[in-house]
């Protein structure tokens, strides 16, 4: 195939910059960062509210930085194919730790004991 | 040979190699995607190691995660994401081909990227003075837990909580000691227990241990606990990419420098600077603030 005139321009020169407010997004992750903040000072009585509430912030400010920084929302549909991979590998891996995270759930309920009960008496030394 | 000769047998050539594959997007950037693709399973991956293990020892992680510093964790953050604004400006600027514009926004990128690694060296150097202690005073055991402001060969100065130990209370696990749990129990393990708000108000104290009186000494790098492993672990790898970053910022700096912008090769190093500002931006929630 031989490469047209237009997809030869297309490597030689940059694409027109998008019109993006990137004040905006800035101050919007600022502000974010902010509520991320008060959600740790606050914390919830339930531990796993906690951190869906700080995981679920950090993805959206995540999602603002992909976006619109890194010009995803305009991007062609090659580079999200390229993007789908490690997304499905990485809910795949996130699916395949459950089991692992919920087996260390259910045995350390408690803190574990700072001390050795079989341990040399502090008189020894 | 004449033109028309010379055109003649370039037609009669086989076609030019093949550079377009049918959509707009340029290789190199294909390529930077493709790299990015494999760093987000690498980060995926240490971060799925860390939720693991978190999920192993929650109480290890939350009491030990709570002497972190906050307020210079999210200072990062914000220098972090200030350089993926003025990123985006540098990616826009070289696309316009406004060489000074490029220097100066690239300038302000590398001095938050300097920034980012000086305030993670003063966390660095905070944990290297962190030092979990048993020493005896007057007879009794003490587990001291806080900053070693001086040391020399006879006699340590440390700014923090102590508990006392009782003589049952053997073969104190130093590695699980953590700060927020000797400042709750001012008696001794098996003594009164501050709630965590009564524990945070205590005003440390300046403590002089006699060097010879020291059993143990600790201090919190990777050896402490598991904990501070996948601190150093995920914090470290994350500076290793902000080090890396800082390489490419510096070259197409200099080249502005010298009116030469490279609109292409600006926009991929931006790339990759805001992927290492969005690893920070799962980093701080899940080391610092749960």
């Amino acid at each position: 195939m031989i490469a047209t005139p237009a997809a030869t321009e297309a490597h030689q020169t940059p694409r027109p910059p998008h019109a993006v407010h990137y004040v905006l997004i800035f101050c919007a992750l600022v502000v974010l960062t902010i509520v991320t903040l008060l959600i740790a000072l606050h914390r919830f009585q339930n531990e796993v509210t906690n951190v869906i509430a700080a995981l679920a912030v950090a993805s959206i400010k995540a999602a603002f930085v992909a976006l619109y920084f890194m010009h995803l929302k305009f991007e062609g549909r090659l580079i999200y194919v390229i993007l789908a991979v490690p997304i499905v590998l990485t809910i795949g891996l996130v699916l395949s730790l459950i089991p692992d995270v919920g087996h260390g759930m259910h045995h350390v309920i408690y803190a574990p004991p700072i001390t050795h009960p079989d341990a040399i008496p502090l008189s020894h030394y | 040979m004449s033109d028309a000769v010379l055109n003649a047998n370039y037609d009669a050539h086989a076609p030019d190699p093949v550079f377009s594959h049918g959509d707009p997007t340029p290789p190199g950037k294909i390529g930077i995607w493709l790299f990015l693709a494999s760093e987000i399973m690498f980060f995926v991956a240490i971060l799925g190691s860390y939720i693991v293990l978190r999920s192993g020892s929650p109480h290890l992680f939350s009491e030990h995660s709570a002497a972190l510093s906050k307020p210079l964790a999210a200072l990062n953050t914000v220098v972090l994401i200030f350089s993926s604004l003025t990123m985006a400006l540098a990616v826009e600027a070289a696309q316009k081909g406004y060489a000074r514009k490029v220097s100066i926004y690239l300038l302000l990128t590398l001095l938050c990227a300097a920034g980012f690694m000086v305030v993670k060296g003063i966390e660095y150097t905070n944990k290297y003075y962190h030092h979990t202690i048993i020493a005896k005073d007057h007879g009794t055991f003490y587990v001291y837990d806080g900053h070693v402001e001086s040391q020399n060969f006879k006699e340590i100065t440390l700014k923090g909580y102590r508990m006392p130990l009782a003589d049952t209370d053997t073969g104190v696990n130093v590695h699980l000691v953590s700060e927020q749990y000797v400042a709750a129990h001012p008696d001794g393990i098996s003594g009164k227990v501050l709630d965590e708000k009564e524990a945070e108000k205590k005003p440390a104290e300046e403590f002089k241990i006699l060097a010879s009186a020291v059993n143990t000494d600790i201090n919190c790098l990777p050896w402490k606990n598991i904990f501070y492993s996948s601190y150093f672990t995920l914090t470290g790898i994350h500076g290793l990419h902000v080090l890396a970053g800082m390489i490419p910022l510096s070259i197409l700096f200099i080249q502005s420098l010298r009116r030469k912008t490279f609109a292409h090769t600006t926009e991929y190093v931006g790339l990759y600077w805001h992927f290492v500002d969005l690893v920070w931006i799962f980093l701080f929630p899940l080391l610092y603030l749960i």
